[in-house]
């Protein structure tokens, strides 16, 4: 065929992924100035596009949803935390942090919309495609930025949610505690010289994430968290590396 | 805002509920491996979630999308070469199937869609089907299959174009689902 074009034979190659990083840079070079590749692409896409529908069905494991779930749910409530101020672009430290934590699941179209709706409806009960009026809800919830340090944890995060009276520190992006170590919670109550230890002892997931549930926060100054040998200490030995202002 | 944060949470977790069986399917069968296709699951959600990535509805279905966002965080692990046997990851069958149990209209039209995509692959003669397998689930480039298989670069081009064309003409007809 005269207007056969002399890449003709890539194009599939490049629908299946088996195109080296130079190769498909290289033809999508080309695509851009050739409309045949292009109308080959679209018409062989449909291929590629249910090849993944062929393989035989695997569940996926329920921990996989709960370890997911549980970055997902402690990132919205850091991002919530930071406010709207985590999307500007500054200070740096903020930049790293929206980079990391910015427009969750930004999906557009309707088909997608029609999916936040479901989810909206079947979890809060305002489905609807307005951001103002999604966020009613029953819940009160209260959540506290901590601040972590940059050189124990560089890249870590921690919030407080304060849920109907109930405190939960989360965490992400930690690393594990040393070895023979574990992560303790303190209380600094108002007017008192040093931290009260708590049961609060915790560890990170391999993805550095973590949650605990606190003891009363009333009458609390501020919130702690040290390592502390296994089983936890009745004063600190390390200095604090998060901390979270009530 | 932070109402939004946690709605926008839960919207995440519908996703994840309707796409996990078809993503970690596609990744255990390409990793051939339980963790690293969850690990592959867990990068491609998360990215979801991280980057906002747009879900561009001209592209296709939001499955199509999340499974090709699960297909390139795959492709990414084997040529990282974190599984140690490609071979054996993309010729053996898988051990542990587990058939889902849901009967919902969608389920049952979902395995009549998937029985047909594998018909029109079972039907393509064998050196055809071969070389889209090791492409499209092996994770393999075009020059790792043609040295594989001892061939020149061109035909395994010429193969996987052919039999591309093929399972179109096959499929054509079949709508895709939502």
């Amino acid at each position: 065929m005269s207007d056969r074009c002399q890449h003709a034979d890539t194009v599939a190659a490049f629908l299946l992924s088996a195109l080296s990083d130079w190769e498909r840079r290289e033809f999508e070079a080309h695509m851009a100035t050739c409309a045949r590749c292009r109308e080959d692409v679209a018409s062989l896409r449909v291929v590629a596009d249910v090849l993944p529908l062929a393989v035989p069905p695997v569940a996926p494991p329920p921990q996989l949803r709960d370890r997911l779930m549980e970055t997902v749910r402690a990132e919205a409530d850091v991002l919530s935390a930071a406010g709207p101020a985590a999307d500007r672009p500054q200070p740096q430290r903020r930049r790293r942090f929206a980079l990391s934590f910015g427009r969750p699941l930004a999906i557009a179209g309707a088909a997608a919309a029609l999916v936040l709706g479901v989810a909206l409806g079947l979890g809060i009960g305002a489905a609807t495609n307005d951001d103002q009026t999604k966020t009613q809800t029953v819940v009160q919830v209260r959540t506290v930025q901590a601040r972590v340090d940059a050189t124990a944890a560089p890249g870590g995060a921690a919030v407080i949610v304060m849920r109907n009276g109930v405190a939960t520190l989360r965490v992400t992006g930690l690393p594990a505690p040393p070895k023979g170590k574990v992560y303790e919670v303190w209380l600094l109550r108002r007017g008192a010289a040093a931290p009260s230890p708590t049961d609060a002892l915790f560890s990170v997931s391999t993805r550095g994430s973590g949650r605990v549930a606190l003891p009363s926060v009333v009458g609390v100054e501020a919130v702690l968290v040290t390592a502390e040998p296994d089983g936890g200490s009745q004063a600190p030995t390390s200095q604090p590396f998060i901390s979270a202002p009530l | 805002m932070q109402l939004v944060q946690r709605a926008e949470a839960a919207a995440f977790e519908v996703v994840y509920d309707r796409h996990s069986g078809a993503a970690f399917s596609l990744a255990y069968r390409m990793c051939g491996a339980r963790q690293l296709a969850e690990e592959v699951v867990q990068e491609a959600f998360l990215s979801i979630w991280r980057s906002g990535a747009r879900y561009d509805r001209a592209r296709g279905s939001v499955r199509t999308w999340i499974l090709g966002i699960t297909h390139h965080r795959a492709i990414d692990a084997l040529r990282r070469g974190v599984v140690q046997d490609r071979h054996r990851a993309s010729d053996e069958g898988i051990e542990e199937r587990f058939e889902s149990t849901d009967r919902t209209d969608v389920e049952v039209a979902r395995r009549e869609e998937a029985l047909e995509v594998r018909g029109a692959l079972d039907v393509l003669p064998d050196e055809h089907r071969r070389a889209i397998e090791l492409a499209y689930y092996g994770g393999f480039t075009q020059s790792e299959i043609a040295e594989m298989l001892g061939i020149p670069i061109g035909t395994v081009k010429g193969r996987m174009r052919l039999g591309m064309e093929k399972m179109r003409d096959r499929l054509e007809p079949a709508e895709v689902l939502p």
